[in-house]
């Protein structure tokens, strides 16, 4: 091989090699200067952005120092130890201190020195524990010397360094605070309030609970559960009327609740039971209670033990009835000793008068004169006694009428004029001469009112004067007032003692009982007659120089003229062969009294000694007059009368007069309703007696000098009333009301014992009320009766209720009738 | 191929077999870059491995052999050139270790495009340390050839035993022992 030539290769190489590596070089070179562009263009691309973020970054933190600047709430920063970084311009103002004095100071020299310990135990928790964030309340002492309250958020930031420091946004809570503490002032109080008045209750002794709408209990008071011997909260959830109430007394609790819903309170007596099973008696006040919307949601309780009272209540009634038993025992025996006083006393009388008509010589007829005084006297006292009860009984039945009040003045003043024998005394009636003729009131009143005051008055005037003054106070056109006076020259009476003379018993001294007597019943009754009468009573005196006792009444006027009392006797017109009387008395005595007079007025009669002789006799005989005593031995009165009057005799209808020494209404009333014609009240005098006589055996007389008397009505039966009773319209205007009166509850008493079944009961009841409908002109009725009463017994349940429907009905469309009847009678009464 | 490989492989020729030889592989094999070489530069590794047939050939010595005289002059070169490789450890294994995990990282920073042989390694409980080749240039014996200089840098007495796993020697085991 040519050395050159290799050489040459190897040179050309080497310059190949050269110029590629330089060529490689340049071109490494070129990459090296663009990727150097490269990074300096991205230099100062990152340049400008971190200017841009640095701006944005100033802008940004300019904005937040504005907002923290400007916020309403202490923002600041405390490192670890607690010392201020930064504090923003409110918080400075509210600190009270510059910002140099602030920042660098721990935060415990703005506590105050009473929460150093709780904040820094706080503090101390909150940095300890690394809580990201947390709110906390607590007080600053700012420099001035105020303490505020504020409420923080704080944050536990982390710098990148490691180091920990807090931010802290707060805010001035004072008010709220304020607000808070004087709220839970108020709780406190209110605390303290109840705890007072639950000390007041349970010292009361009163058990409350409260329950809900459906009577279940949500709370229950010491006392309560004491009370019932429960314990705890025993019976909350429980309902109370359930498990607390005597099952009795359940109904009125639902009432109870009812009115407790709809918001009304009550107070009210039940039984509970106890625990034990023992019943106590409470009285419970129930009230109400609302949610903040006023819907009622339960009721509140107050339960008061009142066992012990009931009991005394319970005895208390015992007493009572034991007090009132024996009241009725008093008013029993009362007239039980009237009959049996008044019956001899009767005889007495009666017997003096039947003296008075024989033979006497001086000497024996004073005797009678004084034995027949001191019997009128027993017989006002009787008398005084008995209207005492009648009108403590309320017995007392005002019986008006129209009446000439100037002839019952002058007769009245007669009467004591005649009894002055001495002529001491000078007796003065005047009358008011305008005073008008007709006056409607109860005469026969006036009449013992004035008896009792003159009387009265004569007995304590031995000289001077005795006036009875009757005036017209005042007058229009339809009533007068008018004034009595009776006015006496007697001892008179001091002012003390005016003012008890009208009580019961009360004499004006003691003094007086001895030296005058009587019963001192005379001026209460006549004080009490005078009330009922619708005046007073009342008295003016000069002791030692007499007294003047004086009332007032209101009466109506009258259009009608007063009913003249027939006083004309009509004895003598007697056709004493043809009419025959009956008496029917057990009373020896009493026997001994009417049939001397009926002798001495030469009428025939027969005497039995019972109801059973009468019934007797009357079946044997027909008499035109029936005098009959109710108690006898064998059979009474009133049975006779009712076997009389169903009997079928053609005479069951005679007239039956009633002697009974009881003059209590309801003894008249019994009389009537028995069947009995009329009623004569024992002591009777001779010429009662015989006006009784006069009245029922001269009707055909007394017909035809009559003639315009009343007409009854065709619809009822009118040819029996005609006969019944005759021209006496008062008497059938009585029996008609009564009528009215009694029906109803007669109806009543019969529908009773139909439905009890009493059928002994439902025949007594039947039997009586039978002759009522024939006295008021309805004797269909009384035919009803007397055809289902044999057939009584055989019937069924079903039947007699049937029946009575019928018989109810048919009786009760009566009434019309009745009412119309009473109006005519009034009507014609009045023309 | 990095032109370091060429220039460093004719500079070894010139000196063994002098120029003439390396004229003469070069004119003998087809090379599109003629032969010329810079160490900046980047060739197609087919090129060595003509321009080592040639030379095999030429000086009638075995490719292998001469392979691995080329990785033992390549680390001196080496050596001169990147001191601060050799100067970090104290020992042939942290060394070889290093090849993978830290100087092949910082060769594929300066040249993105090399294309560098995997060595994997692990040290065995005996003491010593497993290296396996992996490359589709199958150069194993340049391999061989530095890891032998390394140790002889490091003035330590170990012995190489070289295991083929693939026939072709794309893929060798090397494990290196204490004698």
């Amino acid at each position: 091989m040519d050395e050159i030539s290799i050489l040459k290769r190897k040179l050309e190489r080497e310059n190949l090699a050269r110029k590629q590596a330089e060529s490689i070089l340049e071109t490494k070179a070129l990459e090296l200067y663009k990727a150097n562009e490269l990074l300096r263009e991205l230099n100062q691309n990152l340049e400008n952005e971190i200017a841009i973020r640095t701006k944005s970054l100033v802008d940004s933190e300019e904005k937040y120092r504005t907002v923290i600047e400007q916020a309403k709430d202490i923002i600041y920063r405390i490192d670890d130890e607690g010392y201020f970084l930064f504090i923003n311009k409110i918080g400075i103002e509210k600190f009270g201190y510059t910002e140099e004095e602030i920042i660098g100071k721990r935060y415990i020299e703005f506590i105050p020195e009473d929460d150093l310990e709780t904040e820094f135990a706080y503090y101390t928790e909150v940095r300890d524990s690394e809580v990201a964030t947390d709110y906390h309340e607590f007080r600053i002492a700012s420099k001035n010397g105020q303490v505020f309250w504020v409420g923080q958020n704080v944050n536990r930031i982390i710098n990148q360094d490691g180091t920990v420091y807090f931010t802290a946004v707060a805010r001035d809570i004072t008010r709220r605070k304020a607000t808070e503490n004087a709220l839970a002032k108020a709780k406190i109080e209110l605390q303290k309030s109840e705890i007072k008045y639950k000390g007041i209750l349970e010292n009361m002794e009163l058990g409350l609970i409260e329950v809900d709408t459906k009577g279940n209990i949500l709370r229950v008071y010491d006392i309560f559960n004491k009370m019932l011997g429960y314990e705890g909260n025993e019976l909350v959830g429980k309902n109370a009327n359930k498990t607390l109430l005597v099952e009795t007394f359940e109904e009125k609790l639902i009432e109870e609740d009812i009115k407790r819903i709809q918001g009304q309170t009550g107070v009210y007596e039940v039984k509970l039971k106890k625990k034990d099973g023992s019943e106590i008696w409470v009285i419970i006040s129930g009230a109400p209670f609302y949610d903040e919307k006023g819907n009622v949601i339960g009721s509140i309780g107050v339960h008061y033990d009142i066992t012990d009272r009931k009991e005394l209540e319970n005895q208390l009634e015992i007493s009572r009835r034991k007090a009132v038993k024996a009241q009725q025992a008093e008013k029993a025996f009362l007239a039980n000793m009237s009959h049996e006083i008044r019956t001899p006393l009767n005889a007495i009388i009666g017997m003096s008068h039947l003296l008075m008509d024989t033979q006497l010589d001086e000497e024996q007829a004073d005797f009678i004169d004084t034995l027949n005084n001191s019997a009128s006297i027993l017989k006002t006292l009787i008398s005084d006694i008995l209207d005492i009860s009648k009108i403590d009984a309320g017995s007392l039945v005002m019986q008006y009428r129209s009446f000439n009040i100037k002839s019952l003045g002058e007769k009245l003043f007669n009467t004591f004029k005649k009894q002055d024998q001495d002529g001491k005394v000078e007796f003065i009636y005047t009358c008011d001469p305008n005073i008008h003729s007709s006056l409607i009131s109860d005469p026969q009143l006036i009449n013992q009112v004035l008896i009792n005051l003159l009387g009265n008055a004569q007995k304590f005037t031995n000289s001077g004067s005795i006036e009875l003054i009757i005036n017209v106070i005042s007058e229009n056109n339809d009533s007068a007032k008018i004034g009595f006076q009776v006015k006496d020259t007697g001892i008179g009476i001091s002012k003390i003692e005016a003012n008890q003379i009208f009580q019961e018993f009360k004499q004006a001294n003691n003094e007086i009982r001895t030296k005058f007597g009587g019963s001192g019943l005379g001026l209460s009754i006549s004080y009490q007659l005078v009330k009922l009468l619708g005046g007073k009573l009342s008295v003016s005196s000069v002791q030692g120089e007499g007294s003047n006792f004086s009332f007032e009444l209101e009466m109506k006027i009258s259009e009608d003229l007063p009913r003249v009392e027939n006083k004309i006797s009509l004895l003598n017109k007697l056709d004493t062969d043809k009419n025959t009387i009956l008496v029917v008395e057990d009373n020896a005595m009493n026997i001994k009294y009417i049939t001397s007079l009926l002798n001495k007025w030469k009428i025939k009669h027969h005497v039995a000694l019972n109801g059973k002789e009468a019934y007797d006799l009357f079946l044997e005989n027909e008499y035109d007059l029936i005098f009959m005593d109710l108690q006898m031995p064998i059979m009474g009165g009133f049975e006779a009368t009712q076997l009389i009057r169903e009997s079928k005799s053609t005479n069951a209808q005679v007239p039956i007069v009633a002697l009974t020494a009881s003059t209590f209404l309801s003894k008249k009333r019994l009389a009537l309703k028995a069947g009995m014609t009329d009623f004569l009240s024992k002591p009777f005098t001779p010429d009662q007696l015989h006006e009784m006589i006069d009245k029922y055996l001269n009707s055909s007389e007394i017909e035809i000098v009559q003639e315009e008397h009343f007409t009854f009505s065709n619809e009822l039966d009118s040819e029996y009333l005609k006969q019944a009773y005759g021209n006496d319209s008062e008497y059938a205007l009585d029996m008609f009301e009564t009528y009215l009166e009694i029906i109803d509850d007669d109806l009543l008493l019969i529908q009773d014992s139909i439905r009890t079944n009493d059928l002994p009961a439902l025949k007594k009841q039947l039997h009586r009320i039978k002759p009522t409908f024939t006295m008021v002109g309805i004797s269909e009725i009384t035919k009803i009766i007397e055809t289902v009463e044999p057939t009584l017994n055989s019937m069924t349940k079903t039947e007699l209720d049937q029946w009575f429907n019928e018989f109810d009905k048919l009786t009760r469309s009566k009434t019309p009738l009745i009412t119309e009847e009473i109006k005519r009678i009034g009507l014609w009464q009045k023309n | 191929m990095k032109g370091i490989v060429f220039t460093e492989f004719l500079e070894m020729v010139e000196k063994e077999f002098g120029y003439e030889m390396v004229d003469k592989i070069i004119e003998e094999s087809k090379l599109p870059s003629n032969g010329i070489y810079t160490s900046v530069g980047t060739y197609h590794h087919s090129e060595i491995v003509q321009l080592l047939g040639n030379l095999s050939t030429n000086s009638k010595t075995d490719a292998q052999v001469l392979l691995k005289a080329f990785g033992e002059y390549l680390f001196d070169t080496f050596l001169k050139a990147y001191p601060q490789f050799f100067d970090a450890v104290d020992n042939p294994f942290d060394f070889l270790i290093s090849i993978d995990n830290h100087i092949h990282v910082e060769v594929l920073k300066l040249y993105p495009d090399a294309t560098l042989p995997k060595f994997d390694t692990q040290r065995l409980e005996d003491g010593s340390l497993e290296m396996i080749y992996q490359s589709e240039r199958k150069m194993a014996s340049l391999a061989e050839g530095l890891i032998e200089k390394s140790i002889a840098y490091y003035k330590t007495s170990h012995v190489i035993e070289k295991e083929m796993i693939n026939e072709d020697g794309s893929v060798v085991k090397f494990t290196i022992k204490q004698s």
